[in-house]
């Protein structure tokens, strides 16, 4: 507590002296370096374990260098990591979404980090996660964390209703029938922020349905190809059984709306909504037998359902005033003790990437973990299966496209689905209009490789 | 005035002054019946009119866990700062545009009145070029500078009206006591057209407080968000829930609402005396 | 007593002198940028990065037959229409009422400036939560006096863009309120004493009395709210700019904005802000311009 007043003071003092003098904190003490790291875990309590544990033994370990974290919310750090580029100041060291990685690789903009990985263990690092900013040979980042999405649903009614858990696009669309009760409860809620529904959740649907953002060699897209069609006509018909005011909503409010039993489903849902349920669910209900993971599932031309993988992964810029420093910062973060007070911050959203300590003693120790021991084996199973892909991608490879951050933003998927689920229209229509956006985009940002 | 036809009018009079409170102010309530409220009732259905089991909670989690009294400082800094030195530059401006006989004083007049129809989203952007370019991205001092530029023009137009309207023989008779002009104009003019100033310092103190589009461009840093930006982010955020961001509603409008009921006659007053009037 | 050459000399000096901050600021900041704004419209530039290319009236060209662009017009026309209207008959209307003497009209001309007040995050917030469909308090009165039977989705895409209507209609009417109200104070009673004495009722006082009187202020009011409506971009972006809804209020300064800053072009953003920036030029000069010929043929 003490510790947070004095840094809370400190910031408000050169907050004040900023807005006063316009001059930046740094040059107030000239002998103090400041390292700028940027991440995306906003919650307090992980923001106060990284100020208290890693930085902490940094600043001990390197006098002269103060650390300046900064927790970013999700959805701004593409936008805020460019503007800074831009101004010619980028943080030292910062979170990065795989989709984006490529694309700044592919300007020079990132260093190769073969150093660190070896000394964390190159083979402890789970596959799921090791390989995705490898290019030409070289490590470009590191994932802070793991954490699996996957539907969330209210095991007890389905298990009363005597159906099994869905591996069809026709078996969820009956699920979805079935729990759903006309006046009191609606069989499912996705989260209505353009980001999950326009570029998350596609992704998983081409996955899922044997298609891909783009034609892998002339990257042309393929949005009105009989995976993004088949998805789409599957998606109007879930639409009857969603609340009517969904794509107005947020993330937090479908979770909010399992919890209280308003739907029986969700189709986006990591460890957060474990907080959800012990804050807003009946008493009585609190617990895995009532509220279970489920996988996604898959389409007809797709083998099997793909979740989506959430775990942004750091990076050093090749501007970086101090890379070194970074690096060594990054060593203390990873170090066993530091490392699972992190993960404990947020348990099971936030599971270490180390093989080794997913399966450790101590780390399965946390009450949280213990009491929904099963949403953490059922990542684990669903790791070693093979069901998720990193956040934004449609195949293993979307790693190496340096667009994907442009198609989110555009919201071309986002129009696209909204207007087929909820607006009704034709699929097919939609979605060649749709194709037609995509491909002026691409080849307005000068990336057209077919004809 | 109006001998009242009795009770017909009494009603319409009563019945729409309920209509009008409840407009303005019902919402303002429902967001502070909302904030008092524990997890559980905020989302009972039917909603509850009052807090059942009322609790600060929120209020307390949103000081302890979120940055909200960080952005409630800077936005303070800056709204202050702002209504000084627009106060400053368009007193000055419009003490100039009365006062002194020139040529191009009725053109400035026009131009000034021109920018007025230039909106924000339509410069934000070489604007935000412009900020970095000067090197004052992410600098409170770039949210000042263009606050006082945006109110500048309707300032300028209110004070001139207030300058224009005090009789120049008062300044005069100062003059000739002996006074500099300083003097007199600090103690003559001023205090004639202080319902304007103060008219003035309110609407420039709340375009200052309110704005979103140049604080959401402009500022980067958590420590530096206004309360605007700083507000929303922690609507979006993932730690933020209904009842923490009622609170930090309640916390923004008591301060804003409190302060300008302490003023609200010189509002309408210069309002209405500054410029509009036909 | 200024009668003298070296006096007016003076004079002029100080004017401009005592302007000079503000013609700075104005320039530099407001003139300056509008003119850049011009300039980066006739090129291809990546919002963040150094890469440009002249492409001249390319985008101009490209948003004449861009479909999202018409929409966004057709959507700024909706909304501002819509929210003009209402901003203006709730507005006139409590004004009027606060023009009378009853008790409680002191505290009730504070209480009605309320929604002006508070910041455009704030006033969204509160009416997302009114909206909300599965808690907010609308559905649940809706439903209670059984006007509805199933909650409406009012943030959803048959409703967002009414929900959006209400929530900027409450934010900006007392705008028009303080504005109208000041103007009705000025009028002289002997104007509606006169009136009354020839028999007129409150309906003609209004139309032959207030009316006249208030004309230009209206005017000046249709003017600027029409402006600032068309050009909104706190209200329209907070309340769902950036949601799977955002494409049933994307109007012209949301696509604006959201060229620049998410498709991150910002050479397309600058021509659409030229755009709007045009038609609003367009839009007053008509308007003053019927406006003359109506005060000339009434004269």
């Amino acid at each position: 507590m003490a510790t947070t007043m004095t840094r809370r003071n400190f910031l408000i003092s050169t907050g004040a002296a900023t807005a006063v003098l316009g001059t930046a904190p740094a040059a107030l003490g000239q002998q103090i370096r400041e390292l700028q790291v940027w991440h995306t875990e906003v919650e307090p309590q992980t923001v106060k374990t990284i100020q208290d544990t890693s930085i902490a033994e940094f600043e001990r370990k390197f006098p002269g260098f103060k650390i300046k974290q900064q927790a970013l919310g999700w959805g701004d750090l593409n936008t805020k990591l460019l503007a800074s580029l831009a101004a010619g100041s980028p943080p030292d060291l910062t979170h990065l979404n795989p989709f984006m990685t490529a694309s700044l690789w592919k300007k020079g903009l990132l260093r190769p980090m073969d150093e660190l990985i070896r000394a964390l263990g190159e083979k402890d690092i789970h596959e799921s996660t090791l390989k995705l900013q490898y290019f030409e040979g070289k490590y470009y980042g590191v994932t802070h964390a793991i954490g699996a999405t996957y539907i969330a649903e209210r095991r007890d009614l389905r298990e009363a209703k005597g159906i099994k858990p869905p591996e069809t696009y026709d078996d969820f669309l009956k699920l979805t029938a079935a729990l759903t009760e006309d006046g009191k409860r609606w069989g499912l809620q996705m989260p209505g922020e353009k980001l999950y529904i326009g570029f998350v959740h596609p992704a998983e649907w081409l996955a899922s349905n044997g298609g891909s953002w783009v034609d892998p060699k002339t990257w042309r897209p393929q949005l009105n190809g009989a995976a993004m069609v088949s998805t789409l006509e599957y998606l109007q018909k879930l639409n009857k059984y969603m609340p009517a005011g969904w794509s107005g909503q947020k993330y937090l409010d479908s979770l909010a709306a399992l919890a209280t039993g308003k739907v029986a489903m969700v189709y986006l849902s990591g460890a957060r909504t474990i907080g959800y349920i012990e804050r807003y669910a009946p008493e009585g209900t609190r617990d895995p037998d009532h509220f279970q993971p489920m996988l996604k599932p898959r389409g007809p031309q797709g083998s099997k359902g793909t979740s989506a993988l959430d775990g942004e992964n750091w990076a050093v810029f090749s501007q970086s005033k101090y890379p070194n420093e970074a690096f060594e910062f990054l060593k203390l973060f990873y170090k066993r003790e530091h490392y699972m007070k992190y993960c404990h911050t947020v348990p099971i959203h936030l599971t270490p990437i180390f093989k080794s300590m997913m399966a450790d003693a101590e780390y399965l120790a946390n009450p949280r973990i213990q009491k929904w021991r099963s949403w953490h084996d059922f990542m684990v199973k669903g790791l070693e299966g093979n069901r998720f892909l990193p956040i934004g991608f449609s195949r293993p490879e979307d790693n190496l496209l340096p667009f994907l951050a442009e198609l989110d933003g555009s919201g071309i998927v986002a129009d696209l689905i909204v207007e087929v689920m909820v607006g009704e229209k034709n699929a097919k229509a939609e979605a060649d209009r749709a194709q037609k956006r995509a491909e002026e985009l691409l080849a307005q940002l000068g990336f057209k490789r077919w004809s | 005035m109006r001998r009242g036809r009795g009770g017909r009018r009494a009603l319409v009079h009563y019945g729409g002054a309920v209509l009008l409170l409840l407009l303005g102010a019902f919402p303002l309530f429902w967001m502070l019946s909302t904030s008092l409220k524990p997890g559980d009732e905020i989302f009972a259905t039917p909603p509850t009119l009052a807090p059942r089991h009322p609790t600060i909670e929120n209020f307390r989690q949103l000081f302890r866990e979120t940055n909200f009294a960080i952005y409630f400082r800077n936005s303070v800094v800056v709204s202050f700062t702002t209504v000084v030195l627009t106060l400053v530059v368009s007193a000055a401006g419009a003490y100039g545009l009365t006062r002194f006989r020139f040529r191009g004083r009725e053109a400035v007049g026009r131009l000034i009145l021109l920018t007025y129809m230039f909106a924000p989203i339509m410069i934000i952007i070489p604007f935000y070029i412009l900020m970095k370019q000067v090197g004052l991205v992410n600098r409170h001092l770039a949210l000042v500078l263009s606050y006082t530029t945006f109110c500048l023009p309707f300032c300028l137009w209110l004070l001139r009206a207030f300058f224009r309207a005090i009789p120049l023989d008062l300044e005069e008779a100062a003059l000739v006591d002996g006074a500099g002009r300083p003097r007199a104009v600090w103690y003559v003019v001023l205090p004639l057209a202080l319902p304007g100033i103060i008219a003035a310092g309110i609407f420039t103190f709340i375009l200052a407080w309110n704005d979103f589009l140049f604080a959401l461009v402009l500022i980067t840093s958590d420590e530096l968000k206004t309360l605007p930006v700083g507000v929303n982010d922690l609507f979006n955020a993932t730690i933020v829930d209904w009842g923490m961001i009622m609170a930090a509603g309640v916390m923004i409008t008591i301060p804003t609402v409190g302060f300008f009921v302490a003023v609200q006659r010189y509002l309408i007053q210069g309002w209405g005396a500054g410029g509009i009037k036909g | 007593m200024r009668s003298s050459a070296s006096s007016a000399g003076r004079d002029a000096l100080w004017g401009w002198l005592l302007l000079a901050p503000s013609l700075l600021l104005i320039g530099g900041l407001v003139l300056y940028p509008v003119a850049y704004n011009l300039w980066l419209s006739l090129f291809d530039k990546h919002a963040f990065l150094a890469t440009q290319r002249f492409v001249g009236l390319e985008h101009y060209r490209y948003f004449l037959t861009d479909a999202q662009f018409w929409s966004a017009v057709r959507y700024g026309l909706v909304y501002s229409g819509a929210t003009l209207v209402l901003q203006l008959a709730l507005g006139v209307l409590a004004a009027l009422l606060l023009n009378e003497t009853f008790r409680g009209r002191g505290l009730l001309r504070g209480v009605v400036l309320f929604p002006y007040l508070i910041p455009t995050i704030v006033a969204v917030i509160l009416w997302k939560w009114l909206l909300n469909d599965s808690y907010g308090l609308v559905n649940s009165l809706l439903l209670g006096v059984g006007a509805i039977r199933v909650p409406v989705g009012w943030l959803g895409p048959d409703h967002i863009m009414t929900s959006l209507i209400v929530t900027s209609v409450w934010q900006f009417f007392p705008f028009v309120v303080v504005t109208y109200l000041a103007r009705l104070q000025t009028i002289p009673p002997e104007l509606y004493e006169a009136s009354e004495v020839d028999g007129a009722g409150p309906w003609r006082r209004f139309v032959h009395v207030t009316l006249p009187q208030t004309r230009q202020v209206l005017v000046v009011i249709v003017l600027l709210r029409s402006i600032w409506m068309f050009t909104k971009f706190d209200t329209v972006w907070l309340m769902a700019g950036d949601g799977a809804v955002s494409r049933y209020v994307r109007t012209l300064p949301v696509y604006a904005y959201s060229r620049t800053f998410t498709y991150l072009q910002a050479g397309m953003g600058a021509a659409l802000a030229v755009v709007m920036f045009l038609t609003l030029v367009a839009a007053t000069v008509v308007y003053l311009r019927i406006l003359r010929a109506d005060e000339e043929a009434a004269a």
